[in-house]
């Protein structure tokens, strides 16, 4: 080629790089890549693809690389005419070796093909071809029956499946023609006939076989070649609206999977739609628009392939047999990849012994060997969800998995065997160890070096704490919440919640509440105080004690006793119950309300009470010093720091839904809480638990007060 | 300047004693991490992103219910003991 002319079209083609659409210019970049040994990144914006192009086009320009920019320039013509610029010889590599490619799908040679019928079939509906559509190559449909065996049509090779190994095809490759918008009705029709083979390979039970319709775009794979076809497998699409019947029935079974996202649902099992005598042709038609906005014409080309299926069982029990992990293997690995850094060391880990699809207990503990996290799902819930759904997504890290690749993880595996059903997740210490929150269960190592109760951390596991911390958790938590309702019964409960700690060594000390009580009468008797002096065993404090004395009157009637249990606290016994009534009336009633509504709600599930209450209370408030805002605050504390026993809480007290994750993050004290998921702000719904403690406190302060 | 610095040093040392801080996730899972208080946030991200398995960028880290910048520490954004970091699954578009 005589430089000058080769380069005489230079400055038009590098002028109309930046008229491609992203995916010609990927392509382009393929072939460059491909062709003239660049080695061009696709990533990037629209802009940096251009500029990596005309980059590159420059270079061959002042280096004077004809050769290169001959190649470059094919590809740029043929990215733009995928499908009429066919003669090129540079095309003509790439046919040759796909078919190349694709001839290991038809071991059994050219003879079962029902090529000849299809091939005419076909040919019956080239005049609804559109006219539009640019020439096409004299490929299969439009061959000639007679000629078409001799040059065997590429098949095509799609992505592998676990749940399905392609035997063969057993029609020819047809091809849709595009169609122009969501008014263009486009038909095509695929006829084929079985052979006896394959008809006897439908009818054995094990191996099982099926014949499937498989579907791909233009996007993936071209009848001529392009540059995608070589390498890559095609994913399934089918058009975005379409029909396919089977003769003359349409087939149910879905087609697109996610939207816009080819490749998301399995090949669609003919099945029984099928005629499976001998010599009787089969009939498929697709009917379909292009509903896709913007509009993106594309070609389809429909086969169906002959598979042999693998169940989920099956794929299971293969896992089973030849995919188990020692513990050790896991272990190697897990301390492996943990990196050694100063600054920043990774603690325990709290992990679910559900699976994250089905949230049932995992029976077969399943990830990738490439997965880093340890948390398993089910082998059977996954490939069940991925039969539907082909994504082949971890639902833990999201990321594509090989479906060779998965493992099951024996180290999950002995957690799942050491803990009994009722156990949803356990702890995860760095060093392999692992437990249950309430160290019932855990690794041998664990449990030799932890008692049960575990008073190190700061979880709601020790059964001492959750027994003496619940009732007084509840009023608390209602305390609070009243604060926000009702500002001016709030300040009695000014708890302040900075020495927890302190409360909480307490209460291990001693199991039994009693000295608290005691203590905590004490402090409240000097509400007015504020907050700060109030007292150190300020959530402790309230609830029981006051319990005796003043209860209102008119209370409503105890609900049935989620507290009863509480043999810590055999003051409370009395109170606490009444307690739940009406909360959990003002839970349903204020249900979304704000703060500010569940107070009148409460008032209303206890007229009786409501009043006596509101007089009583206001004498009390009159005598605090505080300045709302700050003891709103204060109240955010002390609930929050009584959160870190509900769970241990909810167990025991039906009545109440969990609302632990409810609590509101104040400031500081919800620092000590180490288990409770924190909200950034007070949830109405402590405002409905509030009234309840709040009275108690109330009256316990100043009794007198009260009643008058 | 090497008493200054020492000095400093020294100070810091007390500030930068680690803290643990727990990572929480909106379905209820817990990461444990125990970090030095000058030590970058943006090292956390990291760290528990690989310990998921999760990318960086598809995750969002919340404190108190503000996002965390690549350069807080917990030092910065005055954590303490046993405070919680929310992650959020990072969402795009929304907007034309």
């Amino acid at each position: 080629m005589a430089t000058p002319s080769a380069w005489a079209d230079f400055d038009t083609h590098r002028h109309n790089v930046k008229t491609n659409t992203v995916d010609r210019l990927k392509q382009i970049l393929t072939g460059f890549n491909d062709e003239c040994g660049t080695n061009l990144t696709k990533g990037g914006k629209k802009q940096d693809l251009i500029d990596r192009i005309t980059r590159a086009l420059d270079t061959w320009r002042a280096t004077n690389d004809t050769d290169k920019w001959t190649k470059a320039r094919t590809i740029m013509q043929q990215v733009r005419q995928p499908r009429s610029y066919s003669s090129s010889s540079y095309t003509g590599d790439h046919t040759y070796t796909t078919s190349a490619h694709h001839a290991s799908f038809q071991p059994s040679g050219s003879s079962n093909y029902s090529h000849i019928n299809n091939a005419g079939s076909s040919s019956e509906h080239i005049p609804r071809y559109n006219p539009y559509a640019p020439p096409r190559r004299p490929t299969v449909p439009s061959t000639t029956s007679q000629a078409a065996p001799a040059a065997a049509p590429p098949s095509i090779r799609f992505k592998a499946s676990p749940f399905f190994r392609v035997d063969r095809a057993v029609s020819s490759v047809v091809e849709c023609p595009e169609s122009g918008s969501a008014v263009d009705r486009r038909q095509q029709t695929l006829m084929f006939t079985l052979s006896n083979d394959a008809l006897q390979k439908l009818s054995t039970p094990e191996p099982k076989y099926q014949l499937r319709l498989y579907c791909t775009s233009s996007m993936y794979w071209t009848q001529s070649g392009g540059f995608k076809t070589a390498t890559m497998p095609c994913p399934i699409e089918f058009p975005p609206t379409c029909e396919v019947r089977v003769n003359g029935t349409a087939l149910s079974a879905n087609l697109k999977g996610m939207k816009k996202k080819p490749g998301t649902a399995p090949p669609p099992d003919l099945g029984k739609l099928l005629r499976t005598t001998p010599a009787t042709p089969n009939r498929i038609e697709m009917v379909y628009v292009n509903s896709q906005q913007p509009a993106q014409p594309k070609k389809y080309y429909l086969v169906v392939m002959l598979v042999e299926v693998t169940t989920v069982e099956q794929l299971i029990d293969r896992l089973k047999k030849g995919k188990y992990k020692s513990k050790q293997e896991i272990f190697a690995k897990m301390f492996q990849s943990s990196s050694e850094d100063d600054d920043i060391v990774a603690g325990h880990q709290k992990m679910s012994l559900k699976c994250p699809l089905s949230y049932m207990r995992i029976q077969t503990p399943t990830r990738s060997v490439h997965c880093v996290h340890p948390q398993c799902f089910d082998a059977m819930s996954w490939f069940s969800v991925m039969e539907q759904t082909t994504t082949w997504l971890c639902p833990v890290c999201e990321k594509v998995l090989n479906p060779e690749e998965l493992i099951i993880d024996g180290y999950f595996d002995e957690i799942l065997k050491h803990t009994p059903e009722d156990v949803e997740d356990v702890i995860v210490e760095p060093d392999g160890d692992w437990h249950t929150a309430d160290n019932k269960h855990g690794s041998e190592k664990w449990k030799a070096a932890h008692a049960p109760v575990k008073p190190v951390q700061p979880k709601p596991a020790s059964p001492v704490k959750k027994r003496s911390s619940t009732p007084q958790d509840l009023l608390t938590n209602r305390t609070n919440g009243s604060s926000q309702s009702r500002p001016s019964n709030a300040e009695i409960v000014i708890l302040d919640s900075d020495d927890e700690d302190e409360g909480r060594v307490k209460r291990e000390l001693s199991p039994s509440f009693d000295g608290m009580a005691a203590r905590g009468r004490s402090s409240m008797s000097s509400v007015s105080q504020p907050p700060r002096s109030a007292t150190q065993s300020s959530d402790v404090i309230d609830l029981t004690l006051d319990t005796d004395d003043d209860e209102p009157p008119a209370r409503p009637a105890p609900a049935p006793a989620p507290m009863a249990s509480l043999s810590t606290a055999p003051v409370a016994k009395r109170k606490a119950p009444d307690a739940p009534s009406p909360t959990e009336q003002i839970w349903k009633k204020s249900r979304g309300d704000g703060p500010g509504s569940s107070s009148p709600a409460s008032g209303a599930s206890a007229p009786a009470t409501s009043t006596g209450h509101r007089n009583g209370l206001l004498p009390l408030q009159e005598s605090f010093p505080l300045p709302r805002p700050g003891t709103s605050q204060a109240h955010l504390a002390t609930a929050s720091g009584s959160t870190r026993y509900q769970p241990s809480y909810s167990p025991n007290s039906p009545t109440y839904p969990q609302y632990m994750p409810l609590t509101p993050s104040a400031q500081p004290p919800r620092r000590l809480s180490g288990n409770t998921p924190r909200q950034p702000y007070a949830s109405p719904m402590d405002g409905r638990y509030a009234n309840v403690p709040h009275m108690n406190g109330a009256t316990s302060s100043s009794p007198e007060s009260w009643r008058t | 300047m090497s008493d200054g610095e020492h000095q400093q040093e020294s100070k810091m040392e007390d500030a930068n004693a680690p803290i643990n801080i727990k990572v929480l996730t909106q379905t209820g899972e817990e990461v444990f991490f125990k970090i030095k208080r000058n030590t970058k946030l943006s090292k956390l991200q990291g760290a528990y992103a690989s310990k998921v398995g999760k990318d960086v960028g598809s995750i969002r880290f919340l404190y108190d219910g503000a996002r965390i910048n690549d350069d807080d520490t917990p030092a910065t954004l005055e954590m303490e003991d046993n405070d919680t970091i929310d992650v959020m699954v990072e969402q795009v578009g929304g907007s034309a």
